[in-house]
Order: C-alpha cells, then sequence, then structure tokens
C-alpha cells in the first residue's frame, strides 16, 4: 500500500502518477505488496512495474501481509535480501522505500552484490553508508515509525534522504561524493536474527526526470565555490550542509563562516592539520563551543550540518562535535571562507539545503 | 578512549586570539569537546562560571583531571568499539 500518495491507492498509482505538471513518473520498478503471501515468497517475486524482486531467504522470514513487505530477523549474512535488478548508476536515479522497524537493524540501500554502498541503516544508530563506509550520528530514528527513505545516486556517491518521525519534511542527511561503482541493485537486508521491520512502496525512479535539481550533481546546491579565496562569500539556506575539501590542508587554523549576520556576528569553523572546532562569535567575542584534535591529512572534507539549534561537525566522514545550544544567528545565511593561511587550499566549498520538497507523488 | 562530562571554568578574556573556552582544554590533552551548558554569549561575557563540557579522552588524562581539584568529573564511560557491519 502506498502511503505516500494520501487519499490515493496505491493501485490507482501504478505505474505512473500524473502529477499536477502534467508529466506522468514513470517508475523504472514498483513494488507496493498489496497481496498477502505467506513465507516462503517466490524467489523472483513479481511486482506492480518493472521487477521482479529477487529474493533470497532460506529461512522462510520474509511474507508479505497488510500491504507491506514483513522480514523478521535474519537466517544467516545477507540471508533474507530482497533486490530489484541492476540499475545503471546514473545521476539522479533514486530508490525510495517506506520502513518501519520494529526491532534492531536491516539495511537498504544501493548495494552492489550483497555489499550496502549507498545505504541507510535501519535502526536506531542513525547510521548511513556511503561507498560502503559507514558514517555515524546523522538521523534519529524510534523503532514503531514509519519513515520514509531515498537514496540518489550522483556520479559519485549518494545524496540520503529521510522523512518521517522528527523529519516532518524530507530531510537532506548526508550529501556522499566517494563511490561510483555501478550496477546497483535497490535492495533492503535484514542483519539480525531478532530484527523486524515492514517495508513499504519500494521504488526506483529518475528523479532528475522531474525535478530538474537532480538532473546534475550539484543542482541541489545553494551555493557551490570552485577553489575560493579568503574572502569569497556565498548564501546557504539556514538550515544546510555546508561543505569543503583540501586538497592541501592548511598547517595553520583557516576559517569558514556560516549563518553570518555580518563581520562581528556569526559561526566560525576553524580547522588545519591539527584539528576541527567551532566557534560562535557575538558582537565581536568569540566563544569556542566545540574542538576536536584529530589529524586532519590533505584531501580532508569537512561537514557542518546546522539544524535549528544543533550544529554538527564532520572531517572525513567521522562526527566530531555537536553543540546542542545554537541559538544564535538561526536564520543568518551568510557564508565566508574568512581565513586561508598555512598554505591551505579548498577546492570545493558546497552549501546545500537541509530540507527539501520533493515532486510529489514520487 | 573515554567519554567524560566535566565541569570546567572558562579561561580566555573573549577578544580574537583569546576567546573563552573551557579551562580544562588547556590544561589537559583533550581529544576533543564539546560545551553541553551552552550559556549563552553575552552570559559569559558578563559572569563566566562554571560549565559543563563532554570531552574524548584517554585513560590517564581522565585520572588526572580526577585528581585536580580545579575541575569535577562529573561522569565517565569506556567508549565501546563500533558494532559492525
Amino acid at each position: 500500500m502506498n502511503r505516500l500518495a494520501a487519499g490515493i491507492s496505491s493501485r490507482a498509482v501504478a505505474p505512473g502518477i500524473l502529477r499536477a505538471s502534467g508529466r506522468a513518473i514513470q517508475y523504472l520498478m514498483r513494488a507496493t505488496f498489496s497481496t498477502s503471501l505467506a513465507a516462503p515468497l517466490p524467489a523472483s517475486l513479481p511486482v506492480d512495474v518493472g521487477g521482479p524482486l529477487t529474493v533470497v531467504d532460506t529461512g522462510n522470514k520474509v511474507s508479505q501481509s497488510g500491504g507491506e513487505l514483513l522480514t523478521g530477523g535474519n537466517t544467516t549474512t545477507s540471508d533474507p535480501i530482497v533486490q530489484s535488478p541492476a540499475f545503471v548508476r546514473l545521476v539522479g536515479r533514486a530508490f525510495f522505500v517506506r520502513f518501519n522497524s520494529i526491532a534492531l537493524r536491516a539495511f537498504a540501500g544501493w548495494f552492489n552484490g550483497t555489499a550496502q554502498l549507498e545505504a541507510a541503516d535501519v535502526d536506531t544508530s542513525g547510521r548511513v553508508y556511503i561507498n560502503g563506509t559507514a558514517l555515524t550520528g546523522l538521523f534519529t530514528q524510534a523503532f514503531a515509525t514509519y519513515y520514509d527513505l531515498a537514496i540518489v545516486l550522483r556520479t559519485a556517491g549518494a545524496f540520503v534522504f529521510v522523512r518521517g518521525g522528527i523529519y516532518t519534511t524530507w530531510t537532506l542527511i548526508w550529501a556522499g561524493n566517494a563511490g561510483t561503482t555501478s550496477p546497483l541493485k535497490a535492495s533492503i537486508v535484514a542483519i539480525n536474527g531478532t530484527s523486524s521491520q515492514k517495508w513499504d512502496d519500494f521504488r526506483v525512479l529518475d528523479l532528475g526526470l522531474y525535478d530538474a535539481r537532480f538532473a546534475t550533481d550539484f543542482g541541489l546546491a545553494t551555493a557551490r565555490l570552485s577553489g575560493p579565496a579568503a574572502g569569497a562569500t556565498a548564501q546557504s539556506t539556514a538550515d544546510a550542509l555546508i561543505e569543503w575539501t583540501t586538497p592541501t590542508t592548511p598547517t595553520v587554523t583557516s576559517n569558514v563562516r556560516f549563518r553570518k549576520v555580518d563581520a562581528s556576528n556569526y559561526w566560525e569553523v576553524r580547522y588545519s592539520t591539527t584539528g576541527f572546532a567551532l566557534f560562535e562569535v557575538v558582537a565581536g567575542v568569540p566563544t569556542s563551543r566545540a574542538s576536536d584534535a584529530t589529524a586532519n591529512a590533505n584531501g580532508a572534507r569537512f561537514v557542518v550540518i546546522a539544524e535549528g539549534a544543533v550544529i554538527k561537525g564532520y572531517s572525513n566522514n567521522v562526527l566530531r562535535w555537536t553543540y546542542s545550544s545554537a541559538t544564535g544567528f538561526q536564520t543568518a545565511t551568510g557564508v565566508e571562507v574568512s581565513v586561508l593561511a598555512g598554505g591551505g587550499v579548498i577546492s570545493e566549498l558546497v552549501a546545500w539545503p537541509r530540507f527539501v520538497t520533493l515532486p510529489g507523488g514520487v | 578512549m573515554y567519554r567524560a562530562r566535566i565541569r570546567t571554568p572558562y579561561a580566555g578574556s573573549g577578544v580574537e586570539g583569546d576567546p573563552f573556552r573551557p579551562a580544562v582544554a588547556d590544561a589537559f590533552p583533550l581529544q576533543g569537546w564539546q560545551d553541553l551548558t551552552g550559556h549563552p554569549a553575552e552570559a559569559i561575557s558578563a559572569a563566566p562560571g562554571p560549565y559543563e563540557i563532554g570531552a574524548i579522552l584517554d585513560e590517564e588524562t581522565l585520572n588526572a583531571i580526577k585528581g585536580d581539584g580545579a575541575y569535577e568529573l562529573l561522569e565517565s564511560e569506556l567508549i565501546p568499539d563500533e558494532v559492525g557491519p
């Protein structure tokens, strides 16, 4: 059952939904699990559009009931696993699925074989996987709650979006930029013997056909500065992901400001080969709010996620700090490369919106 | 490594090059820390009282802070290894 299209039965909308713009969404694959089926499911499971789904389930732990696919724990690694046919990696190619995790863990996302490459952990851990690397602390899940997950491929890496629970609108959880493996399979897999999940509306589509922001790697960005010099400025949304990569990481502290009101009021990240820290500057008075002493080599990638009063800092895909009382300048949108010292070079600074409206009916 | 909650005075005068910051981070080699209290910046300038930080630190540093009366170790725990996969 497709609960995303409120008031519209899933059967009425498959295979395509006629959007207000008049352009029907054509799914490359869609499964709404409308028919109740006891385990074991067919190894080649027919679906609403495209497909079939391939089901590996030696322990009879996967069934369909109540308009949902149910996974009741695993038998062994990668069993059970439910996978789409292989799809070539294309910019904007998106896997959407709705899930409700009752207990413990599962993965959902784009897989290479049985390896989760661009994926999310369906659990309370808040992990996502980019090119198979786990990133922690990225989003907050509760058990027994419905979430919509969208993993949108880029030339390298993927965007991970979540809606549901505390996320009242589509929220950009991470903008991954590593990994070019192709083809990939949209997949779900239970990874704990006592895990329990419900899944619905498993679908693949080319999002860029319906929203031009996803037709290119950086179409969603609110700002993109290539090789910015000190003093370069940009605008973000107030709630934003701001990332920059340093082919040459500075040996002396360099600074990037965000949520900047003016020259005396802003948030600032100060980073170097030896640290990564958050400062609040109010009326020119600096207060250090968080710091991390992990070494940052050349090629480091720094990401700041600002949402409401919470600011998180990641370096090299690892959460380094979280400051949860960032009430100052919450609506400010200025970004500035304020200091580039110690031989530091930024190859690219990109600002992404934290909250995104996706086309209706996807 | 350990995760600890520490009460510390502020250091610094609130000017560029000498920001307000936790004194314990000046005195001991913390791997990382974050302000847990979140005093408004204006309040720190007016009366910089003690506040709490969450810190990542090694066992030796943890024990040294325990024995230093300038700081109060409120709680600590060993950081478990990340559960795979």
